[in-house]
């Protein structure tokens, strides 16, 4: 009986499987996402394309987006490996710096673009960012690099707020802020903190406390956890929300007994 | 035909009877077939009391009834073990021997209807109109009821119903108060031919602000209220019955002094149908089948309120489908009847604030919630002696109740409840026994002992912060509520040494296991502003409610009666403490003279301070009040239309006061002269 459904299991999945690859056949890794930027890379046939997810913009604060290598006609590199720096240079300073990032090391086989993540911490009103991208190809043996110039703007809301404390810069993005609806919410926060203009390692032994609060009632909401390191800077609790409107969500940011941090993000459902 | 005729004598005769002398057998088998359509339709003229459990309240009942021109919440409240709970001048809520709201049930003509105000402004008694009630049936405690599980009883309002053989008639009826410059209009017609009966049935009501007894203006007091009804009843060839019944009541810009909000409407529609064989075989009296829908809409707001921190909208409504079967039969010293019923309600309120320039703040208090109910009764009825009759009554009860909005579940997610939670079957029992014993002529006994559950409301599992103005909490439901029981054991005795005197006491007492009550939960904040805090529904174990009520009535001449009444009721949890909105000793004393068609009435009314509140509930202690009424009718023909003229001053020495069960410590009417005119055609 269980091997009749061992079989049938690995029949299904095979039948999925199958319509899947079907599905997929000649389409873009990249499908349901939007392209946001695209150049040539110089002296080569290739050039790298910039995605994120639909209907969302490049804002600052914490963003994911992909990146793939992609020939002149359009077919995708599927054997590759990319890098990123950012990089902005600020008006009427003579000064670059970088922002944190995030990358993932690039597996050809799972059929997907590689996966990056970048805290801008200014809109592209004060400076121009540039993704530094460098790119090998394996097949052909190409290495190369190209700068993606991308626009950042300021969301309505914040997303990112950035303290000093001890002389030392604190950058904290609050993530998905856009899915959050009534009810139990996946809270998520970064913490980076700025080493130098290039260096902007995360932060992971904090303690973080959130409180959610409702200013025009003078409420907050019940059975919140307050967010604990996951990974890589990445704090992750619980919000909750019990009716639509305009909310406050109170962040204490804590380094043992020192406060770094006390910060407001404002919500909107 | 004539043997209906028969029946409506008989019955009238009965009835008139049963409130005088312990049943004998014929008189018993009699008051069963009286509960027919065929045998109440003509007598019962004006409002009248089936006192199924105990005939002192019959007696009562027919005392009061005869006073010009009740309320039938003024009624109600004169009623024994009944108190009303009063947030305004409208739609007050009852209660039975302290019990409330989803501890007892209300139904109109036997169809289950459910208020759609997430803070019960509109009990389902706000939806009939007096002059179109043909009689209340009150069912007290848990031991098995006709009308749905509970553990405090029932009140059915019966419609009155179109009278067959009857030339073209009606009344208008017209009434002024000085308290509120309230007018009132009602009109009805009646038709009927040997097959085909109609009545149709209209009133209108308009009250001001009233006034209290120091003077002040009881400002959101008011409101209007249309109320219009149809009744259509069929004689089939067979004999047998087709009634249909519509009953449309929309009231508007209600105001509610004892709350922060009003209500711009509350309206209700009501239909049913339903199809009477009588006597399919000769033991069996008759057979009813019932279909029914009704629909609540009702919308809360604080438009007319001045300095309020937010604007707010709370619309809610709720829909009603059943139908029931049901039968009475009599073989030998057996009575039975048996009612297999069933309905689908749905409740869906939601709450929008509004602040300017800002978001709209938006949740659903009632989240759109489903309940299926399926139940059967059965009651027997044993007489093995002329002086002994023993009752047997079961009730077992099976619901669905489900939560289907996904926001509404998402909502509770914040509390830890998870999709198992927005699902839930209960099933629930009522046992109830009881016997009664005639001593001798003049002294009878009655002992019952009983066990009923009762499921729980949609605000106890449900509710999503409904504020509760009572105790300023908001209050949040508990998916995983338990049935509320209890145990129960009344008794009551009946002495009737003369004829001109006769004397009812009953007594009661419950005790509660998992009662459902509102705790404070220190981990939550309240939503609404300016509330103490949030409680969330639990059951405690403990809690007992005892009582009793008294009657007396003594005619020292044939124009004179006096009658007095009195009722206490005495409620603690599990520490002692005492359990809120329980009211305190009341007492009534009338004396009702009759002379030439001219009645005069004087009803005293006092009640003892209630000091014994529910702290944690914050609930205020109210002081004794007493009170002097005087009201006098006359009648007489004149060119063959008849007429009623009452008039009378309530609360005659203008005493400030408020009863213990009225929310947010407003006052009473002050004095009010009132008068009106009835003209029959």
């Amino acid at each position: 009986m269980k091997k009749l459904h061992k079989v049938l299991f690995i029949a299904i999945l095979a039948l999925t499987q199958a319509c899947s690859d079907d599905d997929n056949e000649g389409t873009n890794p990249a499908s349901g996402m939007t392209e946001v930027a695209s150049v040539a890379i110089p002296d080569s046939d290739f050039k790298v394309v910039m995605y994120i997810e639909e209907a969302r913009s490049l804002e600052v604060g914490y963003n994911h987006f992909s990146l793939g290598l992609y020939s002149a006609d359009g077919e995708w590199m599927s054997n590759s490996h990319l890098s990123i720096t950012p990089m902005m240079e600020m008006f009427e300073m003579d000064m670059m710096h970088s922002a944190p990032f995030e990358a993932t090391v690039h597996d050809a086989s799972m059929d997907m673009l590689q996966s990056f993540a970048t805290v801008f911490v200014m809109p592209s009103t004060a400076g121009d960012w540039t993704l530094n991208v460098s790119v090998m190809e394996m097949d052909s043996e190409f290495e190369g690099t190209v700068s993606l110039p991308v626009t950042v703007t300021a969301p309505e809301l914040t997303r990112l707020k950035s303290v000093t404390s001890n002389e030392k810069s604190y950058f904290i993005s609050m993530l998905n802020t856009q899915d959050f609806k009534v009810g139990s919410n996946d809270l998520e926060l970064t913490v980076h903190m700025r080493e130098s203009m290039m260096s902007w390692p995360a932060v992971e032994d904090l303690t973080i406390e959130i409180e959610p609060e409702m200013p025009a009632m003078g409420h907050g909401s019940p059975n919140n956890v307050n967010p604990v390191h996951d990974a890589l800077g990445h704090y992750k609790g619980t919000v909750n929300f019990t009716m639509t409107g305009e909310w406050l969500i109170n962040v204490t940011i804590k380094d043992g007994d020192t406060v770094l941090a006390e910060e407001a993000f404002e919500v909107e459902l | 035909m004539k043997k209906s005729i028969i029946y409506i004598i008989i019955a009238g005769l009965l009835i008139a009877k049963a409130g005088k002398a312990q049943v004998s057998y014929d008189t018993w088998l009699d008051s069963i077939q009286s509960e027919s359509y065929m045998g109440t339709e003509v007598l019962l003229d004006e409002l009248e009391l089936t006192g199924k459990r105990n005939s002192g309240e019959a007696v009562a009942f027919g005392f009061y009834k005869n006073n010009p021109l009740n309320s039938t919440e003024e009624v109600l409240s004169r009623l024994a073990g009944i108190n009303m709970i009063r947030r305004g001048n409208y739609a007050w809520e009852p209660t039975i021997n302290g019990l409330s709201s989803g501890q007892i049930n209300v139904a109109i003509d036997g169809m289950r209807m459910f208020g759609a105000c997430t803070d019960k402004m509109d009990p389902v008694s706000s939806y009939v109109e007096p002059n179109n009630l043909e009689s209340i049936v009150i069912e007290k405690g848990g031991g098995g009821s006709a009308h749905g599980s509970t553990v405090g009883g029932a009140v059915d309002f019966k419609l009155k119903r179109p009278k067959f053989n009857s030339a073209l008639n009606g009344s208008i009826n017209s009434r002024f108060e000085s308290v509120s410059n309230g007018f009132s209009q009602s009109a009805n017609v009646n038709y009927g031919t040997d097959r085909l009966a109609i009545r149709m049935n209209g009133g209108y009501r308009n009250y001001q602000d009233y006034t209290n007894g120091s003077g002040q203006k009881v400002y959101h007091s008011g409101y209007k209220k249309l109320n219009y009804s149809l009744g259509v009843a069929y004689r089939t060839l067979g004999n047998n019955l087709v009634n249909f019944d519509i009953l449309l009541d929309d009231a508007r810009d209600i105001g509610y002094p004892g709350l922060p909000m009003d209500v711009a409407y509350a309206k209700a529609k009501i239909g049913a149908v339903s199809y009477t064989i009588f006597e399919p075989l000769t033991w069996i009296k008759e057979i009813e089948f019932k279909g029914y829908a009704n629909a609540v809409n009702h919308l809360m707001d604080d438009s007319k309120r001045m300095d309020v921190p937010v604007r707010m909208d709370m619309p809610g409504q709720t829909k009603t489908y059943g139908g029931y079967v049901q039968t009475s039969a009599i073989k030998g010293k057996h009575a039975f009847q048996a009612k297999l019923d069933g309905y689908a309600t749905n409740a869906y309120a939601e709450m929008t604030m509004f602040i300017p320039n800002e978001l709209d703040m938006f949740m659903l208090t009632w989240p759109d919630v489903d309940r299926q109910d399926i139940g059967l009764f059965f009651s027997d009825q044993w007489k093995p002696l002329d002086r002994l009759t023993a009752t047997a009554n079961l009730r077992v009860e099976q619901a669905f109740t489900q939560m289907k909005s996904e926001m509404g579940q998402q909502q509770f997610s914040v509390f830890g409840h998870d999709s198992g939670d927005f699902k839930v079957n209960q099933m629930v029992m009522n046992a109830g026994t009881s016997i009664d014993y005639q001593w001798s002529e003049s002294f009878s006994t009655q002992l019952g002992a009983s066990y009923g559950e009762r499921l729980p409301s949609v605000s106890e599992m449900y509710g999503f912060y409904l504020y509760n103005n009572f105790d300023g909490y908001d209050y949040v439901g508990n998916p995983n509520i338990k049935k509320e029981k209890s145990y129960q054991l009344t008794g009551s005795f009946r002495y009737k040494p003369v004829d001109n005197f006769e004397i009812n006491v009953s007594g009661f007492h419950y005790w509660f296991n998992d009662y459902i009550i509102g705790y404070v939960d220190e981990n939550l904040d309240a939503m609404t502003i300016g509330a103490n805090g949030t409680k969330v529904y639990e059951n405690i174990d403990g809690v007992t409610f005892r009582g009793f009520d008294a009657q007396a009535i003594y005619s020292p001449a044939q124009f004179l009666q006096v009658l007095y009444a009195m009722k206490a009721t005495y409620a603690s949890d599990d520490d002692g403490k005492p359990l809120p909105l329980i009211p305190p000793l009341k007492n009534n004393l009338t004396f009702v003279g009759e002379l030439k068609g001219f009645k005069i009435q004087v009803e005293g009314e006092w009640s003892i301070a209630q000091n014994r509140v529910s702290e944690n509930t914050g609930e205020q202690a109210t002081s004794a009040y007493q009170l002097v009424h005087i009201r006098g009718s006359k009648d007489w023909s004149w060119n063959k239309n008849n007429f009623d003229l009452s008039a009378g001053i309530e609360n005659l020495f203008n005493q400030n006061y408020r009863e213990h069960l009225d929310w947010g410590g407003v006052l009473r009417p002050g004095r009010n002269v009132y008068a009106s005119l009835k003209i029959g055609f």
